[in-house]
């Protein structure tokens, strides 16, 4: 087996705690309720060209508005309206942080419990999901984590590192599922993102 | 009991009468004696092993313990600070000067300073802690623990319980965790000598018999703690001889075998103190909670008065409906204890000059919420037994966000009574459900299964299975756009007439809301303006199958009719259905299964069971994603643009309105990236309501979410994607300042190929474009 032993997976979850704690650029997802003139607006194209490249990672708002079009341009479209944090990410990283020490304890619902609670005030925090599809397959349940791989990858944006990690966590769980094929592609992906 | 009858003839030949009499009288007597014997002894061991048997062991059938979701706190979090204020007094906190004791907190402006209790929650129990916060612009601006941390929560609300079939409600306590003051002020009141003697005062009782005797009834008791515990837990409410009897004998047994400490910790546990419907009162553990809503040990000594007082008798006392009577009671226990020296007499007078601090009403019997603890058990009968749920003292954690929850249940009521109003409709003939989760995780915070939400019976939420209408339309455009990567939100549809004939022979037809035609039509707009005869065509081309292939996917479970009707929504869903089918678009496409249920603990908060969250990827995620930004194109300019003025500005919302034949139901569900809300209202007996989807269901979304906006969490985008500016009428590229051009995704090598004339540039005068929303099409 080759993910038997517990060290491993600690590295595993270590990783990518780090991981985040090294991109400080995380992808940015709040937009703010409040949002203060500008917020989450992309800078006006001043060529009318209709087409406008997006920052990698940087979400769309649903509504432009024209009244704001006259804002001063911000370089990169800003994730946030609420001064470049997002909110709730510190306390989703302490949270992440707690439940590692419990993972590393051996206490594996309690890290979940404690990932959960992360969840649910990060929803999209892509680090996450990563440390919880591990968790799940600390548990011995290769089929979920791959799902949960899986929608990590989908929140990565443009953390390749965090999601070339994550397809090499699914080949892995792959071949515990007896899925030899899926895994070898799998690994592909994390050797494409290698490059 | 045995009586001595003269069955036993002697067999012996008479002797003389006198002789044989006198003999037969004595052999009599001691027949008797040692029946007598024989029988007290036959009683007391039959008491005996009735006395052991509910006294060791479990002696109560437990009720399970529902708690709602633990407040989070963390900076940034959208949260004002009434709202906290808001939480704080449904925990039962007190507010005052310096928060030294748990339970309390200090409130300064915006700043507050908190002294959570010690409390289980989901995850095990926790110590008591201090932490201080301030608010500003509607969010948390700080949080300082103590400890360095960014997070801290509340410990999770009650918010109902399963009671036992004999209704009897309690909140165990420990004789250790019980305050001093209870104790004494109790011992002080009914026992004084309690541990002193062995059960009963003979003294006492011959005293309490002369009064009674004097009296011609019973009007003094006499009775020793142990003798009411006896009487409460053991016997029946009659008051006879024997039965008195029966209870002296028991109480002696009881104190014999039983330690003095571990009798009193039953009695308080035990203890009738007040009535609600049908559900008792028990122990002074969960009087504490009903009368004062606080634990038992952060009760002030005048309050513990008022309880021992009302031991005597609870619905005489019972300081809601008597309150004067409750008073007198009060200060005449607090008059006791100043007289035995528990308390100076000055502290007696301060005490007796309080309020008696009741809360104005209890929680309703049962839980408040009763929509929402209809789908906790339904969800906990998967793996408990009714009778394990109403006798274990099931610590069981849910999802439920209280704050959502009561504004989901006081938006939707004024809102139907409003669209009553407005529209002459007779009162009370609408009804309505509402359910809200959280995108992410799937975990239920909300839900309304009836406009009365107090009313326990036919829960809409779960049961009410209504035609869908045009809530299936995104899962129609999910598959198309799924099924062909060359499909754009630009591409043309045709919104021409339809027929088609049936198998049957019957020929379809599906007509428009508007009874109007719109020639070709792109995808964003057929889906933005609810047209059925594009969407049908759509549907058609790509097969019912696959419809209905993409809604089970979603997570809906039943069979699902394949034919051309449903792709107009002919099929029948709950609104709890359609949500578990909304949650998959909400959260990027995976599959989450809806869960109110976070975790169960037993009795010594020991886990026994987690509800994990699963996931699993149901469809492609970048066609998720064009479907998600056709439904917010549905809100910004589409059948849902009403609901915009309602909302904060900005706040990023995507959603869909249903509407079914003769305007018999109305549907809304939508969501942000932090929450999903599904909305039906209609009638009970399905005759027409005369509301469409976004005159009904819509206001009451708009409601909740205007009072509960929470994060505006942007999706996430996927990769592969490139943004256009397009005019989406004739899915030309455009550009930012043109009138009416949306910014849309396009999948690679999608993009649309051809320019649409720049329609006048930005700057629209106000009032065109109110002319333009007026004439925006209905669903």
């Amino acid at each position: 087996m080759w993910f038997s032993t517990r060290p491993r997976a600690l590295f595993a979850m270590a990783a990518a705690v780090l991981l985040l704690a090294g991109c400080g650029q995380a992808p940015v997802r709040d937009a703010g309720t409040a949002a203060p003139p500008g917020g989450g607006v992309p800078a006006p194209s001043p060529a009318a060209d209709g087409v406008k490249a997006p920052a990698a990672g940087a979400p769309r708002p649903a509504t432009p508005r024209p009244e704001r079009a006259e804002e001063p341009a911000p370089a990169r479209a800003p994730a946030h309206a609420d001064g470049g944090s997002r909110s709730g990410a510190a306390a989703a990283q302490e949270l992440i942080a707690r439940a590692g020490q419990r993972f590393s304890a051996g206490d594996l619902a309690g890290a979940e419990q404690i990932l959960e609670r992360a969840l649910r005030i990060d929803p999209n925090h892509p680090v996450l999901w990563s440390n919880l599809a591990t968790l799940r397959l600390e548990q011995g349940r290769p089929a979920e984590a791959v799902e949960l791989y899986r929608k990590s990858n989908r929140l990565a944006g443009a953390e390749r590192r965090l999601e070339r990690y994550n397809w090499q966590m699914m080949a892995a769980a792959l071949d515990r599922l007896g899925q030899a094929g899926a895994a070898r592609e799998a690994r592909a992906r994390a050797g494409s993102l290698a490059r | 009991m045995a009586r001595p009858t003269r069955t036993r003839k002697s067999s012996r030949p008479a002797r003389s009468a006198g002789g044989a009499v006198r003999h037969f009288l004595g052999r009599l007597l001691l027949a008797l004696v040692i029946l007598g014997g024989l029988a007290a002894l036959l009683v007391t061991t039959y008491l005996d092993q009735e006395v052991r048997e509910r006294f060791e062991g479990a002696r109560w059938s437990l009720p399970a313990k529902v708690h709602g979701r633990a407040l989070e706190l963390f900076p940034g979090r959208p949260l004002s600070a009434g709202a906290f204020e808001a939480e704080l007094e449904r925990l039962g906190y007190r507010r005052v000067a310096s928060p030294d004791a748990p339970g309390t907190y200090a409130r300064a402006g915006k700043r507050f300073e908190v002294h959570r209790r010690p409390a289980v929650f989901a995850d095990g129990p926790a110590p008591g802690r201090r932490f201080s916060l301030a608010f500003a612009d509607g969010r948390i601006e700080r949080l300082s623990t103590g400890q360095g941390g960014s997070v801290a929560r509340l410990e999770p609300p009650l918010i109902g319980s399963f009671y036992p079939a004999h209704n009897e409600d309690r909140v165990l306590i420990r004789l250790e965790d019980t305050p001093e003051r209870l104790v004494e002020t109790l011992l002080a009141v009914e026992d004084r000598s309690y541990f002193d003697h062995w059960g009963v005062r003979p003294l006492a009782i011959l005293r309490a018999l002369a009064v009674n005797l004097r009296a011609g009834e019973t009007v003094q008791g006499g009775s020793t703690i142990t003798q009411q515990l006896v009487k409460n837990f053991f016997l029946s409410n009659e008051r006879t001889l024997e039965r008195k009897g029966i209870e002296l004998v028991m109480a002696l047994i009881l104190e014999w075998r039983f330690d003095k400490r571990e009798i009193l910790e039953a009695y308080l546990n035990e203890v009738y103190l007040g009535q609600q419907g049908r559900r008792a009162i028990h122990g002074f553990g969960l009087a504490a909670r009903y009368y004062f809503n606080r634990p038992l040990g952060e009760l002030s000594t005048d309050q513990i008065a008022l309880l021992v007082g009302m031991v005597k008798g609870p619905s005489y006392y019972n300081p809601r409906r008597h309150p004067e009577r409750a008073r007198e009671r009060r200060d005449l226990v607090l008059d006791i204890l100043a007289g035995q020296g528990v308390i100076s007499t000055a502290r007696g007078r301060q005490l007796k000059a309080r309020a008696l601090g009741v809360t104005a009403s209890p929680p309703p019997a049962g839980g408040r919420y009763a929509g929402y603890l209809d789908l906790v058990r339904e969800q906990l009968a998967r793996d408990y037994s009714e009778a394990d749920l109403r006798s274990q003292g099931l610590q069981i954690f849910t999802t439920l966000d209280p704050a959502i929850q009561e504004t989901a249940e006081a938006t939707l009521a004024r809102r139907l009574d409003g669209l009553e109003q407005d529209r002459g409709l007779p009162g009370e003939s609408l009804q309505g459900a509402v359910v809200v989760t959280h995108a992410g995780s799937g975990e239920v915070l909300a839900m309304v299964g009836d406009r009365r939400a107090g009313r326990r019976g036919f829960n809409r939420a779960l049961n009410a299975r209504r035609p869908v209408g045009s809530l299936v339309k995104p899962f129609i455009y999910l598959a198309a756009l799924e099924d062909d990567p060359g499909l754009a939100l630009t591409t043309p549809i045709s919104d021409a007439p339809l027929r088609l004939t049936l198998d049957d022979g019957d020929v379809w037809s599906p007509q428009n809301y508007d009874r109007r035609h719109h020639g070709e039509v792109t995808v964003v707009d057929a889906l933005a303006h609810s047209y059925n005869v594009a969407t049908a065509r759509l549907g058609l081309r790509l097969g019912t199958g696959a419809v209905v292939d993409a809604l089970q996917r979603a997570g809906i479970h039943r069979p699902l009719p394949d034919n051309p009707a449903m792709l107009l929504g002919s099929v029948e869903l709950t609104p709890i259905e359609v949500t578990r089918a909304y949650q998959t678009l909400a959260a990027g496409g995976f599959d989450t299964p809806l869960r109110s249920i976070r975790a169960v603990l037993d009795a010594d908060h020991r886990r026994l069971k987690r509800y994990p969250l699963r996931v699993r990827q149901a469809f492609d995620e970048r066609a998720v994603y064009l479907v998600q930004a056709a439904m917010r194109e549905v809100v910004r300019r589409g059948t849902a643009e009403r609901l915009q003025p309602m909302l904060p500005r900005g706040l990023v919302v995507a959603g869909k309105t249903g509407t079914t034949d003769d305007l018999r139901d109305s549907w809304f569900a939508g969501f942000t990236g932090e929450r999903l809300a599904v909305v039906w209202v209609g009638r009970d007996d399905n005759r027409p309501a005369g509301l469409t989807g976004s005159s009904g269901a819509m206001r009451v979304w708009g409601d909740l979410f205007a009072r509960h906006p929470g994060r505006n969490i942007l999706p996430p985008e996927p990769e592969g994607l490139a943004w256009h500016w397009v005019d989406p009428a004739t899915g030309g590229l455009s550009a930012e300042d043109c009138e009416g051009s949306a910014l849309l995704p396009f999948r690679a090598g999608n993009a649309p190929d051809h320019r649409a004339p720049c329609r006048g540039r930005a700057g629209v005068p106000a009032p065109l474009r109110w002319l333009q929303d007026l004439l925006g099409g209905e669903d």
